[in-house]
């Protein structure tokens, strides 16, 4: 006990020893090592305390250091999004769309997508992935994507390619929403009945996103100008969709949507007033 | 459960180390003078003795040389306590193989780390 030996070697002043008896001095000693074990507690919690306030130092940067990453995080997910919106416009310009085709489409499936009551994270991926559905077009010839139709047989082929196109820009990222890009990309032609391109599927085999991508396009092609028709009004797109005419046929569409899209049509019509292109 | 002799004539001090040492593993046996302490240690198992040198009659030193001379008790452990502090003193304590030696007034942790030591 080296502490001891140190307090011990203060010794007890000679003139107290001469004065007093040896069971005072005896006492005298109790209370020395008494004073002594309290001075060695009283450092100990200094030394508590200290080491306390150095947790609580550690406490403070791990709270401050998770904050910063975790807004980090956020900063690196809204980039990613952004730079998803900006290479799904590189397509859009391409054949002389504005961008608010991708702004409402990312409105209608979000709308969808919240009456389908799915998770609020996967509305999110779904009305970030959307826009992407058009992508492939970049690989299409100037020639055929900018004429006004109606196209050859050939042309029409390289059009459908850009579903193909799309899917493989987009293939083999371990990123869920670039995963989810691709579906869509590769399936928002596809129609219920099957007589959809590029594969045919039918029904279930077409991806719920890729379904609900293909009526929220079809209906703001119906209601935007294009060089081979008008723009439609909305009561008409909706009797288009729900009832069919010449070329759209209500049995494309996954009746589950269609029911949706009867339900939430009014959304659609301010979802395309608010965001309308520049005439 | 261990077993002490306690050997002082002075009772009040006897009464103060005993409280100083008393738990419940340990067993405490007094002696007020060197004749009594020798009687003991014919009859009991000690593990430890604190012995007091200055002691009428019997002294101090001399009980340490008997219990060394028997067999029986001549490796028990031996804790000097004394009021005297010159050199002499402690070489006779050493050569009684004492394992400690306090001198009066002792400090009482070092009388409880001193037979902590001897007991273990």
């Amino acid at each position: 006990m080296s502490e001891m030996a140190t307090a011990m070697t203060v010794a007890v002043e000679a003139d107290v020893v001469a004065e007093l008896s040896p069971q005072a001095l005896q006492t005298v000693m109790y209370a020395r090592d008494l004073r002594f074990l309290l001075e060695r507690e009283a450092r100990k919690t200094l030394q508590l305390e200290a080491a306390n306030r150095q947790l609580e130092r550690y406490a403070e940067d791990l709270k401050r250091a998770w904050q910063e990453e975790r807004q980090r995080r956020e900063e690196v997910d809204r980039a990613y999004y952004d730079t998803l919106l900006r290479l799904s416009r590189a397509a859009e310009y391409r054949d002389g769309e504005t961008g608010f085709h991708m702004q409402r489409m990312s409105k209608y499936v979000r709308v969808m997508g919240i009456y389908y009551g799915l998770p609020e994270n996967e509305v999110d991926e779904l009305a970030a992935a959307a826009p992407l559905h058009d992508l492939g077009k970049i690989g299409v010839p100037d020639r055929v994507l900018l004429d006004p139709g109606p196209l050859l047989p050939q042309d029409r082929e390289i059009m459908e390619r850009h579903t193909i196109i799309g899917a493989s820009l987009l293939e083999g990222s371990s990123s869920r929403l670039m995963e989810l890009g691709r579906k869509i990309a590769l399936t928002h032609h596809e129609r219920w009945d099957g007589s959809g391109y590029p594969q045919g599927l039918h029904g279930d085999e077409i991806p719920l996103a890729g379904r609900i991508v293909m009526l929220c396009d079809q209906y703001d092609a119906l209601r935007s100008l294009r060089p081979y028709k008008p723009p439609f009004c909305h009561d008409t797109v909706c009797r288009i969709l729900l009832e069919g005419d010449d070329r759209t046929k209500k049995e494309h569409f996954d009746p589950r949507i269609l029911d949706a899209f009867r339900r939430l049509h009014q959304e659609f019509a301010s979802i395309f007033s608010a965001s309308a292109d520049p005439t | 459960m261990k077993t002490i002799l306690l050997v002082e004539d002075e009772g009040d001090l006897r009464y103060i180390i005993r409280t100083t040492l008393e738990r419940p593993d340990v067993r405490i046996l007094e002696a007020a003078d060197g004749g009594q302490a020798l009687e003991i240690a014919q009859r009991e198992r000690l593990d430890l003795v604190l012995l007091d040198w200055m002691m009428p009659g019997v002294s101090g030193i001399a009980v340490g040389e008997t219990l060394r001379a028997n067999p029986a008790t001549a490796d028990v452990p031996i804790i000097m306590v004394t009021a005297r502090s010159h050199q002499s003193d402690r070489d006779q304590g050493r050569a009684l193989g004492a394992v400690a030696y306090l001198v009066k007034p002792f400090s009482p942790l070092e009388l409880l780390d001193a037979v902590e030591e001897a007991l273990r």
